[in-house]
């Protein structure tokens, strides 16, 4: 039964990786090579509109207002960075990633959709930007599928960053894989480097930095594509403790 | 005598006027159409590489070092922008100008040279950054050729900006057409600009606590030789 089980998943991932091939073309293609690389950017492939629906909904479900100022923790070439910056009044906007390439891409999207007038800051930082911000606070702080990615010490960081940087009443909002999600059952090389964090592990990271950890549920309840595997990470809420 | 200065003032602004309209046919040459039009942003045209290093060369002789924060208030599209982030170090440097036009070109000078990783600050502002840059301070603001199109009221927003945000031993540099420049001898856009004065700067300035002295002329400090602007005055402004 679990050898059948295995079976369908790597014919499962095998599907899903020439399909990724196929939509790989496109980079050959004039006219959507350009969507290509911002897709294989951030990946999966082929989602890009419904992605962008979805952090937009997330957010915006979840309280997000124009005269709010938010914080996007691995922006990338802004796929919810650029509805963000139409929906936020001017100056509200702060994106932040690690990647020079992904940088450079969010500011060729900003010049793209001309959007340079709402003032949107796009930061290349090492620090979750506490090296580039000197002393502002957000409102909402948004990292899409970013804290499987940290290790140890950088969950640490971000930690100590949320509590210096999320205003009173402030959220920030991340997603972690589900318990049984196929990395953890099916371990490969794509494995490495991603932390199994789970709600009550965070909930006790959070303790120490006077936040609170909650979960509100998979990604699934807030428009992620139902046809993604990722549609089953949790998406947690952070949030300062009440004291 | 007065008549043959100004009939010698209109030949030369005649002949000044036909260098600009031939330059301007770049406009139709591909490869040279975006050149001009940046060059046409901040003008004149013809001297943009000999301005770039004239920015810098300005700023460095006045103190700035690699390690300092940098506010270029009218920024346009970077033409003395990209060699201050080409020499500053990560997050030094901010820019503020009132046009969006000039922020999108500055941003496309950006990703043009590549220097998105050094976090260069670019923002339309009409308030001298007042609402944008949240506590931000600066150990140098350098606002190149736009302080005589500030009255008084204006004048005085852009003190109360640097008194709040200059760094303690930071300097204000900007400069003022010299006193004698043909607009105020010859006016051809009377009400545009206004003549300030190293007395009227230095009693504004003081009504905010702030030090006014007057460097000397631009032209001492690499400003191109043959355009006019050469003889206008620079002047420093400390805490």
């Amino acid at each position: 039964m679990a050898n059948t089980a295995k079976l369908l998943h790597q014919g499962k991932r095998f599907l899903l990786n020439t399909r990724r091939q196929l939509y790989g073309l496109r980079s050959i293609v004039p006219g959507l090579s350009h969507r290509h690389e911002m897709e294989a950017m951030v990946g999966p492939l082929g989602f890009w509109k419904e992605l962008q629906s979805y952090q937009m909904h997330t957010l915006c479900s979840l309280g997000l207002k124009p005269e709010h100022r938010l914080i996007d923790i691995g922006c990338g070439p802004l796929q919810g960075g650029i509805p963000c910056i139409r929906y936020l009044n001017s100056n509200g906007y702060t994106g932040i990633d690690i990647m020079p390439n992904r940088i450079r891409a969010a500011y060729n999207q900003i010049s793209r959709h001309d959007l340079g007038e709402k003032n949107p800051r796009i930061l290349y930082s090492e620090s979750f930007g506490d090296q580039e911000l000197t002393n502002d606070t957000f409102d909402f702080m948004w990292a899409s599928q970013i804290i499987y990615n940290l290790n140890a010490v950088w969950i640490e960081r971000l930690f100590a960053f949320i509590s210096r940087r999320l205003k009173p009443g402030g959220k920030f909002l991340g997603d972690i894989y589900s318990s049984d999600f196929y990395l953890f059952k099916y371990p490969g090389n794509q494995s490495e480097g991603l932390t199994p964090y789970t709600v009550e592990s965070l909930q006790e990271l959070g303790k120490k930095h006077g936040l609170q950890v909650r979960s509100l549920g998979p990604l699934s309840d807030f428009q992620y594509p139902q046809r993604l595997g990722l549609r089953t990470n949790q998406l947690l809420e952070i949030t300062h403790s009440p004291h | 005598m007065a008549t043959s200065a100004t009939i010698l003032h209109r030949a030369k602004r005649f002949l000044m006027g036909t260098r600009r309209q031939i330059y301007g046919l770049r406009a139709h040459v591909p490869g040279w159409r975006e050149h001009h039009r940046l060059e046409a942003m901040v003008g004149p045209l013809g001297y943009w590489n000999e301005l770039q290093r004239y920015h810098l060369q300005l700023l460095q002789a006045n103190g700035l070092k690699p390690g300092h924060t940098l506010l270029d208030i009218g920024c346009g599209p970077l033409q003395g922008g990209i060699a201050f982030i080409k020499y500053l170090e990560v997050n030094g440097y901010t820019g503020l100008d009132i046009d969006p036009v000039r922020i999108e070109a500055a941003r496309a000078q950006v990703i043009r040279h590549n220097l998105s990783e050094k976090n260069p600050q670019l923002f339309v502002s009409s308030t001298f950054g007042q609402r944008e840059l949240i506590d931000q301070r600066f150990d140098f603001m350098w606002a190149s050729q736009i302080l005589y199109y500030f009255d008084d009221a204006t004048m005085a927003e852009l003190l109360t900006m640097i008194r709040e945000r200059l760094n303690p031993g930071g300097k204000f540099l900007g400069d003022t057409f010299a006193l004698d420049h043909y607009e105020f001898r010859h006016p051809e856009h009377a009400g545009r600009y206004v003549r300030h004065t190293p007395e009227s700067l230095q009693a504004q300035a003081a009504r905010f606590g702030l030090k006014v002295r007057c460097l000397g002329t631009i032209g001492q400090f690499g400003y191109p030789k043959r355009l006019s602007l050469k003889t206008n005055l620079l002047f420093e402004i400390t805490q």
